[in-house]
């Protein structure tokens, strides 16, 4: 999967980033699993005779793994499901001290691992006595995963511990995820523009594991205002449903594919990226500050109009 | 979408409007083009948006990456709808 070329001004956002892996890994992880045949197999790695999985809930500073039960239709994992709770499940986390902190403590210098993350998912059920030991050493879960990737070396640790701890970060990951998630709904209805939607499945995609060290060490330095900045940028997109709309008015055929519209979502999503910011551009050669004006964005459309950016008209506009 | 490409918080209501309005703009031509790639071939398809941006690197990258992004995502839904069919069998 190549990676993103993007000369925009910020940089990732790194909960998306974790929540994209988590996806990833936990749609990679069923597939492995379902993909082998036997019924004990499965039967051992789930450890239910339900064969039902694990997801991770947050509200406030609670956590708590729960069993699910069934799956509705083809909805994202970790977001839409109907949640069965297991009051006598032995890995309830709500004796944990301040999961919050730890979330964010890990988040901040554990990147997740897509292909072992699975693995460590297997070996749940067995490793739970180790993993409520673990629960307090976040440190400890932070230089595996940091491990993984290479550059810093720290301490490295017992196996059996180690895949604990990867899955203690996966699984925190879908906590912070969950929590982010909900925080950016409510975030979202602020915004102004109409065409916006959460769009979840819009992620980066490298796996490449340089590639993400050097994203996690830019994400860990960011302010507040920057995260935000980021999150926002990440997270909002043209809504699929206008634009499939827009594009059968226009070319007068019903007939357009859902890969169509998402790439013209995205190349005008990127179109947008591409205004803005030369309209700020434009603004510190004219040393302005403050919101930007209509003239700044004139401005940098007739700038994209010379540079060949904008598709030209082959027929003149005549009334406007 | 504004503000995360660098605009203030609150954008102003007319610069949004204008965005809108160029965007708008935008996306017909891109689509008239499109079209016209496409009338060639028979019918419109992805690939005439692809040929469109080919000169813009980081579009053209971001796309083929939302492509193959969608691709695995539907691969991974398929596989675990079957799964699921499997595993109902089962019980």
């Amino acid at each position: 999967m190549k990676s993103i070329v993007s000369n925009t001004l910020t940089q990732e956002f790194r909960n998306y980033n974790r929540l994209y892996f988590l996806v990833k890994d936990l749609l990679d992880f069923i597939k492995k699993i379902y993909s082998r045949n036997p019924v004990n197999d499965l039967k051992k790695c789930l450890a239910d005779e339900k064969a039902r999985y694990q997801f991770v809930i947050r509200a406030g500073t609670d956590t708590e793994v729960l069993w699910n039960d069934g799956r509705q239709s083809k909805t994202e994992p970790v977001y839409k499901r109907s949640i069965e709770f297991d009051q006598n499940h032995p890995k309830r986390m709500k004796q944990s001290k301040d999961p919050f902190e730890a979330a964010l403590e890990e988040q901040e210098e554990s990147p997740p691992n897509s292909p072992v993350g699975e693995d460590e998912l297997n070996s749940q059920t067995p490793n739970e006595p180790q993993n409520q030991t673990n629960g307090g050493h976040n440190l400890l879960v932070d230089d595996d995963d940091y491990d993984e990737i290479g550059p810093n070396v720290k301490n490295s640790s017992h196996p059996s511990s180690t895949s604990t701890s990867k899955l203690h970060s996966t699984i925190v990951n879908a906590n912070v995820a969950t929590g982010a998630t909900t925080k950016n709904k409510e975030y979202d209805d602020d915004e102004e523009e109409e065409n916006m939607e959460v769009e979840l499945s819009k992620f980066p995609s490298s796996a490449d594991p340089t590639k993400m060290a050097k994203m996690q060490a830019i994400l860990s330095q960011f302010t507040e205002d920057q995260m935000s900045r980021y999150e926002s940028f990440r997270r909002s997109a043209l809504q699929r449903s206008n634009m499939r709309r827009l594009l059968v008015s226009i070319t007068g055929s019903q007939k357009i594919s859902l890969p169509m519209t998402i790439v013209v979502c995205g190349i005008a999503k990127m179109f947008v990226g591409e205004l803005v910011e030369k309209a700020r551009i434009v603004m510190t050669e004219r040393k302005e500050s403050g919101p930007i004006r209509p003239c700044h964005i004139r401005e940098a459309y007739r700038r994209l109009k010379i540079e060949g950016k904008v598709p030209k008209r082959s027929v003149q506009r005549l009334f406007r | 979408m504004m503000y995360g490409f660098g605009d203030d918080p609150n954008p102003l209501p007319e610069t949004v409007a204008l965005v809108e309005d160029i965007v708008v703009e935008y996306v017909t031509d891109m689509a008239h083009k499109a079209q016209d790639i496409g009338s060639k071939r028979g019918k419109l398809s992805v690939e005439d948006f692809l040929y469109l941006i080919r000169k813009d690197l980081p579009k053209l990258n971001r796309c083929t990456e939302l492509l193959s992004m969608q691709e695995e995502l539907k691969q991974a839904r398929k596989a675990f709808e079957v799964d699921e069919e499997k595993l109902g069998t089962l019980e």
